[in-house]
């Protein structure tokens, strides 16, 4: 028995130690990656919680509920970053990706401990598909803050917008990859196909450091 | 399971959205950022997704119950962003209340008082309805503010839209009348498509070939407006009707498409604004 707790102490720990000794812009990222652990956490705490008061199946919870508890909680501490410290865009967008990276890395070694001895190709998919998943639905909400941000008339439908956004995309792949062969082949590739739409109209920005 | 015929038109709308989202991604490229654009490209991502989920959910799961699925999620994505786009390309007009703006939050209510009747499920379509509602204020508002219609013709819309409410309230009231109701409904939808998808072409062509700011505002208010009435048509129908407004509505989606770079063509200097974020 693997107790998820065991294994975010263990990740975040060292992690935590090692703020101390960074610089601040690495402090903030290092950060928000043990957030991203915490978040993971708290969200696999409350579908529990949920599935058990609701009496639904795993399958059920996974395609319908999970998707909008996740992407709530993750915009919830990018939230507070956003209103409490008003960071520039690309502090935040940093703040935004170590969320998704530390809430993809925790998943993942919670899966993997949890199953007996996976095979590389289930390993690669992970990283591949459930990884960048997470990173992409944590841009997705950082797009919709930055946004909300500096157009202050449509903060309330940017920062809604952006949450369904990443719950509607997160909810399609957890449906695609819940059915074996062609549709979770396709839901593998779903968040690589979405890396290239946010990097492509943006590239020249995000190469001079200026992001979104 | 799913139909051939709702399949077929969902692959249509699929590509027409794939086809409108590589326009925008092609035109952000080489025109440089834009909010406006930014937010159309996020809606049609949401409209995409949703269409996505829709059909992999009857197809890969028909026997699951559907609670709140992202695809109505993803739908109320959609209605917020296009508000957002609209609220920042008329943020320079006032915010006024006037009668068409108090009958469309009464017309909103009903729509929800009628999903929550026909569906049975009142929590989600509480949630839905409010960035539902929302979108619909902001939709008229910005028709109103540029002008897009005659008083005429905003009567006849208003009239539409309440005499579609109350053959719908009848044929819920009255199960014997609910098919006679349901056929009357389509045909004056299908109508108040054709007139207002024409006005809305026309405009958009005019508003190209003239290079007005003006004339592309109003293009965008009146697609916005005929995708509103699209929508209003596709929650009152059944099969196969419903796949035959989604036609209507993928129609839409390219006429929004146009008007957006016909802004964009005919405002270089609002242009340059949209292109801080």
């Amino acid at each position: 028995m693997v107790y998820s707790e065991n294994i975010l102490i263990c990740i975040a720990v060292p992690l935590v130690i090692a703020i101390l000794f960074t610089a601040k812009g690495t402090r903030s990222f290092l950060f928000s990656f043990v957030m991203g652990m915490v978040t993971c956490l708290i969200s696999a705490y409350i579908s529990g919680f949920l599935r058990f008061v609701m009496n639904v199946e795993t399958e059920e919870m996974a395609v319908f509920y999970s998707p909008l508890i996740e992407e709530a909680l993750k915009l919830l501490p990018l939230l507070f970053y956003m209103f409490v410290f008003i960071p520039d865009s690309s502090k935040l967008y940093t703040a935004a990706l170590g969320i998704g990276l530390g809430f993809a890395t925790f998943e993942n070694c919670c899966y993997i401990l949890s199953s007996t001895s996976p095979g590389l190709g289930y390993v690669l998919i992970r990283g591949m598909a459930v990884g960048i998943m997470h990173l992409v639905c944590a841009l997705f909400l950082a797009i919709g803050l930055d946004m909300a941000k500096r157009l202050r008339g449509v903060m309330v439908p940017g920062l809604f917008g952006a949450l369904t956004l990443s719950a509607g995309f997160h909810g399609l792949y957890n449906l695609l990859v819940s059915e074996p062969g062609i549709p979770a082949i396709i839901g593998y590739l779903l968040p690589i196909l979405n890396v290239a739409v946010l990097y492509y109209p943006y590239e020249k920005k995000i190469r001079n450091g200026l992001v979104y | 399971m799913i139909d051939p015929l709702t399949l077929g038109l969902n692959i249509v709308q699929v590509s027409a959205l794939v086809f409108s989202i590589a326009m925008i991604v092609r035109w952000l490229r080489n025109r440089g950022n834009s909010v406006v654009l930014g937010f159309l490209l996020y809606a049609y991502v949401c409209i995409l997704i949703s269409d996505i989920y829709w059909n992999a959910m009857l197809i890969l799961k028909p026997e699951l119950r559907i609670p709140f699925a992202a695809s109505e999620i993803a739908d109320m994505g959609a209605f917020l962003f296009l508000a957002a786009m609209l609220g920042e390309i008329f943020r320079n007009y006032r915010l006024k209340l006037g009668w068409e703006t108090v009958l469309t939050a009464i017309h909103g209510v009903i729509s929800v008082v009628f999903w929550t009747a026909w569906a049975g499920e009142w929590f989600k379509n509480i949630i839905g309805g409010i960035p539902f509602i929302y979108y619909l204020f902001i939709v008229v508002w910005s028709s109103k503010k540029i002008q897009a219609f005659t008083k005429t013709e905003k009567i006849w819309i208003a009239v539409g839209i309440y005499v579609l409410n109350v053959l719908q309230g009848i044929g819920l009231l009255v199960s014997s009348l609910t098919d006679i109701m349901n056929y009357i409904s389509y045909v004056i939808i299908g109508i108040g498509f054709a007139l207002l998808g024409a006005k809305t072409y026309r405009t958009i062509r005019k508003a190209f070939r003239e290079e007005s700011s003006e004339l592309a505002r109003k293009a965008l208010a009146l697609s916005l407006i005929t995708l509103v009435w699209t929508q209003n048509g596709m929650y009152m129908s059944n099969e196969p009707f419903y796949s035959i407004e989604d036609v209507g509505f993928t129609v839409c989606v390219l006429l929004i498409l146009y008007s957006v770079f016909a802004i964009h063509k005919n405002s270089p200097d609002d242009e340059a604004e949209w292109g801080m974020i």
